[in-house]
């Protein structure tokens, strides 16, 4: 009997997650209207034949107005399919109410129809997976970003692998492991897996890094973990060779420290703590400076680089090429990345705010002029905290953050657009 | 040279010394949470922890810095991978394998393997039970079908445990104990090797047997970072500049009739108690606005019907039933003395009883008393569980497990069989819902990354400290 529920369950599951993600072009709108057509077939079954209804509809659950009215339209054509007239006030009617309510498990939407004195009551799940997220509003504003994947398992980086518009191949970045994947017709399919383990159990806020690294004829993937780094050839689309992995160049500073896209030093990893520091590389200099989560290099005229880190203190630092600081920046959050773009100055800098793991971050952009930094953009919110941000390439800027709702890592495409 | 290029400097430095330390998104190690509870947990021994042992739900939290499972249940309610990765059972759920997270260490350093689970819990099953390590598999196998083991491993003893020659017991948990003081003072120490990365916090220190007062001035006074909070002081905390925080509301208050007393054995009697009630005034004046009115008995985000149940009182009705009946002796109810809020609650629903023609008496009892008492206000905590197995669960609580319709168990049911199982129930009034109850919880400003579980209790290992020398911080993994 328990199966037998369980297998429902996975029926509904199923019909709304193929309805969602296999029929090409059904979109979130769909599922509703496939649950709201489904719901009205319940009721006309309940009702007496060619009773005039009118519906009280009240809304319990996080659904958005505007669906709610949507699934109202759709109710109605339902029952309208169905033989049921809808009354108007004035006529001899059956006033149904339904509500539009959620459980753990998903959207739960019931109605009361009248019948003697106890009202029959039927109700149609529709589990929170198939339901497909609010289409993202074109934002007006500078920052955009786009999902470029979404799993359950902690992201700590992502790379494309393959320039423009031929999406080929992506390396996604987990804690013990590399996987890698390959587009196949309309989504990513798993290629191959490498995993990869440590002497020790990972720290508990896991830091990575992947770098593509072409030189010349040679062309590898760079993975960069506490103590390890590893190498993973790819050698055109052919199968990929082991991924070699070793306890690391002690002199190249580790994790690699980005000016845009570009490699432009390294920083070194506390060996099982989830800061860098205190030594710092960048070209052929070589200092020291605080602590810090994240670091960026950007060019500062023809005066040398200018390094911005996001210190444990919880402030951001700028410094010079003579290992200075020149400025201090508060209210910035843990992750810095600096993105070469044709707006402003031509080189911006994203920073995440301040918060913790249970709360809802932003990136935004900013400029710095004379030691100061100027906000560039607006904010460009996440459902959660932003947990990596780096190069991706191609201009843009790879966001990972944790959904809250979900508990889903995803990882965005973050571009910068002069739009005003 | 350069500060004269950048003018702002100056200003800009003053600024980052006269702001707080601003929290970064990435924790910080290092620190020592204190935490007070009111409950004395007198054990940790997972062997000693049955359902009806006192304290029993106090020693869970306690229990789980140090112990693991082998599947937990996520706040979504299905089961979570712990220290078992993946699980497999037949097709008649008679015979479940288990493959273990390879890598793990018990505190004293031993490896987590089959063998050691198997032997740890030879003496949690019954003859009708198997337990056995198969290579790196473990199994549980038995003559009757066990569809909930999932559930069923996910709380309550089943911790996994290992006990060494000199009889003493470690776990693989987060933490590992580093003083015990049963019924008085736990400290727990970061386990440097947890195979899922070593807590940022350096220990907890978990004060026990503090009463709420005591535990509210302590918060207040910068002298405990995480204590419980009764539902009058929830306000009181937050002006005083601590965070509460509350969970899903998981404890229904609740009358349990006493079927062994004829005063409670007419279910017009019961009904018109009921229908006397006015919970919203229990919840938005007794309890502070601090939960909901019950109506039923599984709460609305649980299974999203529970607005079909009436939570209003109808006085007319019950003055109505109860003129059916004859005089009858005043019912007496009882509530944990343990439990200032279930007294004033008990005594509200007297108030309203008498308002309908029915007497009713008063009085405190243990909680472990079995007096002649007709009605007893209890709590029941639900168990974390999807919506048909947290019915099943509280009605068993409640000794209404018969009160199901047969063949319509609901955790073989849809959403409207399920519906249909708890109006038989609640309209059987032999339990008469009052509210649901979230856990609540005041924390200090130097909490970081505090997640409130949907189902209650605590999740420590993420939790680090906002400290005032972050040098010091940055310096310690």
């Amino acid at each position: 009997m328990r199966a037998s529920r369980r297998a429902s369950l996975r029926f509904t599951v199923i019909f709304f997650s193929l309805l969602l993600l296999v029929v090409p072009g059904v979109a979130r709108a769909d599922v509703l209207d496939a649950a709201a057509r489904q719901l009205a077939a319940r009721i006309s079954a309940a009702l007496p034949p060619r009773e005039a209804v009118v519906l009280d509809l009240r809304n319990l659950s996080s659904l958005a107005a505007v669906d709610v009215a949507a699934v109202r339209r759709a109710l109605e054509a339902g029952l309208e399919a169905h033989g049921v007239p809808l009354a108007a006030g004035s006529a001899t009617h059956v006033e149904v109410r339904v509500t539009f309510s959620e459980n753990l498990e998903g959207y739960l939407w019931v109605a009361e129809i009248p019948r003697g004195a106890t009202p029959a009551v039927v109700m149609v799940s529709l589990p929170h997976s198939a339901v497909a997220l609010a289409a993202q509003a074109e934002p007006a504003l500078v920052l955009q970003r786009e999902l470029v994947w979404g799993q359950e398992r902690q992201i700590l980086d992502l790379a494309l692998l393959d320039a423009g518009a031929a999406k080929q191949r992506m390396a996604v970045l987990e804690p013990g492991q590399l996987s890698l994947y390959e587009w196949r017709n309309s989504g990513w399919g798993p290629r191959q897996m490498f995993p990869m383990a440590a002497g020790r159990p990972w720290p508990r806020d896991l830091r990575g890094k992947l770098y593509r690294q072409r030189l010349g004829p040679s062309d590898s993937l760079l993975v960069f973990l506490p103590g390890i780094e590893c190498r993973l050839p790819l050698e055109g689309n052919a199968p990929l060779a082991d991924l070699a992995c070793g306890p690391g160049d002690t002199d190249s500073l580790g994790f690699p420290v980005f000016r845009g896209e570009e490699v432009a030093g390294g920083a070194r990893l506390a060996p099982t703590g989830n800061f860098f520091g205190p030594e710092v590389r960048s070209g052929s200099w070589r200092g020291s400076m605080g602590p810090f989560f994240s670091v960026s290099v950007l060019p500062e005229g023809s005066g040398g680089a200018l390094l911005i880190s996001a210190g444990v203190d919880g402030l951001a630092h700028i410094y010079d090429q003579a290992s200075r600081a020149v400025a201090t920046v508060p209210g910035w959050g843990s992750d810095v990345s600096s993105i070469k773009t044709n707006c402003g100055s031509g080189w911006q800098v994203l920073a995440t705010r301040p918060g913790d793991w249970t709360q809802p971050d932003a990136i935004r952009a900013y400029e710095i002029r004379d030691g100061v930094a100027v906000g560039a953009a607006p904010a460009l919110e996440f459902s959660g905290p932003v947990m990596a941000l780096g190069p991706l390439g191609e201009g843009a800027a790879l966001a990972v953050a944790r959904n809250l709702q979900t508990g889903r890592y995803e990882a965005y495409k973050i571009s910068v657009f002069c739009g005003r | 040279m350069r500060r004269t290029r950048f003018p702002f400097f100056a200003a800009a430095s003053f600024l980052a010394v006269a702001l707080p330390s601003v929290a970064a998104t990435h924790p910080h190690y290092g620190g020592s949470l204190r935490v007070e509870m009111r409950e004395r947990v007198a054990s940790l021994d997972p062997r000693r922890m049955t359902a009806d042992a006192p304290g029993a739900a106090a020693a869970e939290p306690l229990a789980s810095l140090v112990y693991e499972r082998l599947v937990s249940v996520g706040g979504d309610a299905r089961p979570q991978p712990v220290l078992a990765l993946a699980w497999q059972h037949d097709a008649e759920f008679k015979r479940w394998q288990f493959r273990l997270r390879p890598g793990v260490k018990f505190h004293e350093a031993s490896p987590l393997t089959a063998m050691a689970i198997s032997a740890a819990w030879q003496d949690f099953f019954g003859s009708e039970r198997r337990i056995r390590a198969a290579g790196e598999w473990l199994e549980i196998e038995s003559d009757i079908p066990m569809p909930g083991l999932l559930e069923e491993l996910s709380r309550g003893r089943y911790f996994v445990f290992h006990v060494a020659a000199d009889g003493s017991l470690s776990g693989t948990g987060p933490f590992r104990v580093a003083a015990w003081q049963p019924g008085v003072r736990l400290v727990v120490a970061a386990n440097e090797d947890y195979w899922a990365g070593r807590p940022f916090l350096d220990a907890v220190e978990i004060d026990m047997g503090r009463a709420r007062r005591e535990q509210l001035v302590d918060l207040e006074l910068g002298k405990g970072d995480l204590v419980e909070l009764a539902p009058e002081q929830v306000r009181r905390a937050t002006q005083s500049g601590a965070r509460a925080s509350a969970s899903a509301p998981v404890e229904l208050l609740a009358l349990e009739f006493n079927r062994d007393r004829p005063a409670a054995r007419d279910a017009r009697l019961r009904e018109a108690l009921a229908l006397s009630i006015d919970r919203t005034s229990i919840v938005n004046v007794l309890l502070h606005r601090q939960g909901e009115a019950a109506g039923c008995l599984l709460p609305q985000w649980l299974s999203g019907y529970a607005f079909l149940f009436a939570t209003s009182s109808n006085l007319a009705r019950a003055r109505a039933l109860r003129a059916e009946l004859s005089a009858a002796l005043p019912l007496v109810l009882v509530y944990d003395a343990a439990d200032a809020e279930a007294r004033v609650v008990a005594e509200r629903v007297a108030v309203n009883a008498r308002e309908v023609g029915i007497a009713a008496q008063v009085s405190a009892q243990a909680a472990s008393a079995a007096g002649t008492h007709d009605a007893r206000l209890v709590r029941v905590h639900l168990v974390p569980s999807e919506p048909r197995a947290a019915l099943a669960a509280l009605a068993a609580a409640l000794g209404l497990a018969d009160a199901l319709p047969p063949g319509e168990r609901p955790e073989a049911s849809g959403p409207e069989q399920l519906y249909a199982a708890e109006r038989a129930i609640v309209e059987g009034f032999r339990v008469i819902p009052l509210a649901y109850l979230p856990e609540t919880y005041g924390l200090g400003p130097r909490v970081r990354n505090w997640t409130a579980p949907r189902w209650g209790g605590w999740r420590l290992e993420d939790v680090w400290l906002e400290t005032s020398s972050p040098a010091s911080v940055g310096e310690k993994p």
